[in-house]
């Protein structure tokens, strides 16, 4: 068993290692310099040597190998580098945006898994029914749907004509709320991003939950089930949906990975002040220290929702756990 | 078998989702149809009370602490930063420099001594008076502390004589031509009781001016607050408050303006939105000139195009008129061949560019290279961001296939198209591009020296900007003239004459000055001024030149 443990261990902490390798490299091998972020918009007047005295002072004239030991070195002691554009320590900045996105992604995941389960159950039972076709067709309808356009004319119905909504950011600005207050503000302003990460993240987890209880309707345990008069809810929830519900674990594991950079998209829509846009915005003007820490972020939150859904797995399916003793 | 009979209420109904979907489709059709009748919304009247005026103000990105070390961009950044800074002299309406923080000044015969008087009673926002000994700080500071701008500008100083509190001399070791503009109209002054022992400006935040704002709190990413500072030397700001929110996306920018949560963008609406906000009575919209310009930059290096004749061609055959039309649906000032606008003194009056794509076929046939362009490409790059840029790469692409010329548009990330245009923004790095659309801001158009570093071929020094090597005979003599010449007569024949060489080898071809077009809530303030070539965001918005 310890050595099951170490191995896994040593697994994912090469994984890891080459994973910050990459988001090490991928920046810097992208054309383009950060160094119009740290001279100023009026990098063209400066001399050759005050160029290269700026790239010094960032450590960004040293070669590549060693400036990954140097981050190496830093991450090790826990310091995440200053942000080029921002001039403040990354760790701050992405401790700033990181609720903001766990809030909408989380939520949205939550909600979406939610509605996809019953809706998927009830779509499977109700099978080739008017019900089943129209929510089949609704839900592929709204994943077809672009994110950027649903959110658009979520923002031009609802914010910007009926005005019931706010149009931008996560808070109204300079209104100095507290208190409850403060987070009515706050779900006032989620709700919009929220429908639209919600509508357009459905249809996959809907889909599946509807396949994978038509498989199990199929099987002969339901009509034994029928057979002995049990009454349909009971059989739905009792035996369908537990089994149905395994392929939906993996699923919503994987996309727990993706929770901290998943809505890049919606949080530019609607100027969420979440991890997405940041990582957006330093790549487009080369911030090397955001980028490196907020791949990073993504890396680990995908390792840990594979480990974690490694581990989740053998309590719901049995056949897992005595698979796993056998070939151990 | 009917579900719904052998259902007992305490399990399930599952009749009802058959009724759920078909609300939901029924949402779904009203959402559709309310979109299509969402165009218009009842204009709120606007609030014409006698109380304290805020102003909520949308900028696309963080401009850091907003101190003279920690700004970020050239706009709005700039333009903030002397919201809370002063200068010794400020640009008018028409950019002339006028005494701003000096009340009186002298330069002698040869333009190298002028000797200043400052304004009485000018303090600091926490009520140190700023003196002399101030004045000759900063600029000493900025000649110490490396800033892209502001040690550039302080470059030809040699020293500085403190008389008083509020006399001092400036000794010059070069004469500057525009001396007035940059660094007097440009470099803000610091306090010196506060910036005295600092020394790693990048990372330091204090934000003490002697402006008409003070900064009174910013959340990163988020808002700036400022508040008018009632004690400035020049009357109280017009405006009480400005609350500077960040906004990065344009859409959600111009919807918030439109339902009023935001009062004015400083960012520039795009053309095909004027007519839908001039339309609505609580936005006001005001377009002026813009010293931005738009170019066809080319690799002068490249063969063919270190033919003069080639890039002339290339300029015959672009119907510049045309594109101020349908890309810019006429919000825009056709280029200059000369490059400078032609709302500024220094502009040669009667320098027009020509379209003549028959001419321009003629001229490649002369060159011989005519031939050989069938089987080759050419790349123009430009930025992807920018959808008025991609318009114009577009048409230029099918008027330069007209006359024989394949060219390929390529669109990129700015950074990239940056890095292959102006490779660490070092024009002594190389440059591996044919075409693209390029431009520079306003102050490369605005100061002689800058001007200058377009032109000139001696890319170690004085051709800083020349990103495309162009070397033209005689323009490098000209703009050395140009660098030390203080007379006003022989400075426009020289500006004058620079044009026509300019024109006449097209180093690049100079599309278009986009208009600054400005959306805002003329209901909150309706104050704005519009300086020439720059917009609405300056001091001038809210507090009056005398």
């Amino acid at each position: 068993m310890l050595q099951f443990w170490g191995r896994k261990l040593m697994q994912y902490g090469l994984v890891l290692l080459l994973t910050l390798a990459l988001n090490f490299s991928l920046p810097r091998l992208m054309p383009g310099s950060p160094l119009q972020l740290l001279a100023g918009e009026d990098v063209g007047l400066l001399s050759r040597a005050e160029r290269e005295e700026i790239m010094a002072r960032h450590g960004l004239d040293q070669p590549l190998w060693r400036q990954f030991t140097l981050y190496l070195g830093q991450l090790a002691k826990g310091d995440l580098g200053y942000s080029y554009r921002q001039r403040r320590p990354v760790a701050v900045i992405i401790w700033e945006r990181l609720p903001w996105t766990v809030l909408l992604t989380g939520s949205a995941l939550a909600l979406s898994a939610l509605a996809g389960v019953v809706c998927g159950t009830l779509a499977a039972w109700r099978r080739g029914r008017i019900s089943d076709l129209g929510m089949l067709s609704l839900f592929i309808f709204l994943d077809s749907m672009p994110s950027f356009w649903l959110g658009m004319i979520l923002v031009a119905l609802f914010g910007s004509s009926l005005r019931w909504f706010p149009v931008f950011g996560a808070q109204s600005p300079f209104a100095g709320y507290t208190g409850w207050a403060a987070v009515a503000d706050v779900l006032h302003h989620l709700a919009l991003p929220l429908t639209t990460l919600t509508l357009v993240t459905i249809a996959g987890l809907f889909l599946t939950v509807r396949y994978s209880t038509l498989g199990v309707l199929g099987e002969q345990y339901i009509t034994v089930a029928r057979a002995k008069g049990l009454p349909e809810g009971r059989i739905v929830f009792r035996h369908v949906l537990r089994n149905a519900l395994l392929p939906v674990i993996t699923l919503f594991m994987l996309s727990l990975g993706f929770v901290v950079s998943g809505a890049t998209v919606v949080e530019t829509v609607f100027v969420w002040p979440g991890l997405g846009r940041l990582m957006f915005e330093a790549v487009l003007q080369r911030d090397y220290p955001v980028l490196q820490a907020a791949f990073m972020m993504v890396t680990v939150c995908v390792i840990a929702a594979n480990l974690a859904a490694d581990l989740l797995y053998p309590l719901a399916d049995p056949r897992v756990r005595i698979e796993g003793r056998h070939v151990r | 078998m009917n579900g719904k009979t052998k259902m007992k209420g305490k399990t399930f109904n599952y009749a009802s989702t058959g009724r759920w979907s078909v609300i939901l489709l029924a949402i779904l059709f009203a959402v559709t149809l309310l979109l299509v009748a969402a165009s218009c919304s009842p204009a709120a009247a606007p609030a014409d009370d006698q109380g304290p005026i805020h102003v909520r103000l949308a900028i696309a990105r963080d401009e850091g602490s907003l101190n003279p070390y920690t700004y970020v961009s050239g706009y709005p950044g700039h333009n903030l930063l002397l919201l809370i800074y002063d200068t010794l002299f400020q640009l008018d309406e028409q950019n002339v420099p006028q005494p701003w923080l000096v009340e009186k000044y002298q330069p002698d015969a040869d333009g190298l001594t002028w000797s200043f008087t400052l304004h009485k009673g000018v303090t600091w926002h926490d009520g140190t008076p700023l003196t002399a000994d101030d004045v000759k700080f900063s600029y000493e500071y900025y000649r110490k502390h490396k800033h892209a701008r502001w040690t550039k500008a302080v470059a030809a100083v040699e020293s500085i004589e403190v008389e008083d509190e509020l006399n001092f001399t400036i000794k010059l070791s070069d004469p500057v031509p525009a001396f007035m503009m940059n660094p007097l109209a440009d470099v803000p002054i610091i306090p010196a009781h506060i910036w005295r022992d600092v020394t790693d400006p990048g990372s330091f935040t204090d934000n003490t001016g002697s402006g008409p704002y003070r900064l009174i709190s910013h959340e990163a990413d988020k808002t700036y607050k400022l508040e008018a500072n009632a004690g400035y030397f020049r009357g109280k700001p017009a405006v009480d408050e400005i609350g500077i929110v960040i906004i990065e996306d344009q859409t959600a920018t111009f919807t918030a303006l439109r339902v009023g949560d935001i009062d004015i963008a400083a960012r520039s609406l795009l053309p095909e939105l004027v007519e839908e906000f001039s339309g609505t009575t609580d936005v006001a919209v005001v377009t002026g000139p813009g010293f931005v310009s738009t170019l066809l930059q080319i690799n002068n290096e490249r063969e063919p195009f270190n033919d003069p004749r080639v890039r002339l061609a290339i300029a015959r055959a672009i119907d510049i008129d045309g594109l101020v039309e349908t890309v810019l649906l006429g919000y825009g000032t056709a280029g200059n061949p000369g490059y400078l606008h032609p709302a500024l003194p220094g502009y040669k009056t009667g320098l027009k560019h020509i379209t003549d794509p028959a001419q321009a076929r003629a001229l490649l046939e002369e060159t011989g290279f005519a031939d050989s362009f069938g089987d080759e490409e050419f790349e123009l790059l430009v930025r992807s961001n920018d959808p008025l840029r991609v318009r114009t790469a577009e048409i230029i692409a099918e008027s330069l296939a007209a006359i024989g010329m394949n060219v390929k548009v390529k669109a990129l990330d700015s950074s990239t198209v940056d890095s292959l245009v102006w490779p660490d923004f070092d024009v002594t790095r190389g440059r591996d591009y044919d075409l693209a659309i390029w431009g520079w801001s306003a102050p490369v158009m605005l100061d002689p020296a800058r001007l200058g570093a377009l032109f000139h071929s001696d890319l170690n020094t004085r051709g800083s900007l020349n990103i495309g090597a162009y070397a033209g005979e005689n323009v490098d003599a000209m703009v050395e003239e140009l660098a030390g010449t203080i007379d006003p007569d022989r400075q426009s024949k020289l500006m004058s004459d620079l044009q026509s060489a300019v024109a006449d080898t097209v180093p690049f071809v100079t599309l278009f000055y986009p208009d600054g077009i400005y959306a805002y809530r003329p209901g909150t303030y309706d104050g704005w001024v519009y300086q020439n070539g720059q917009g609405i965001l300056n001091k001038l918005s809210f507090v009056p030149v005398p």
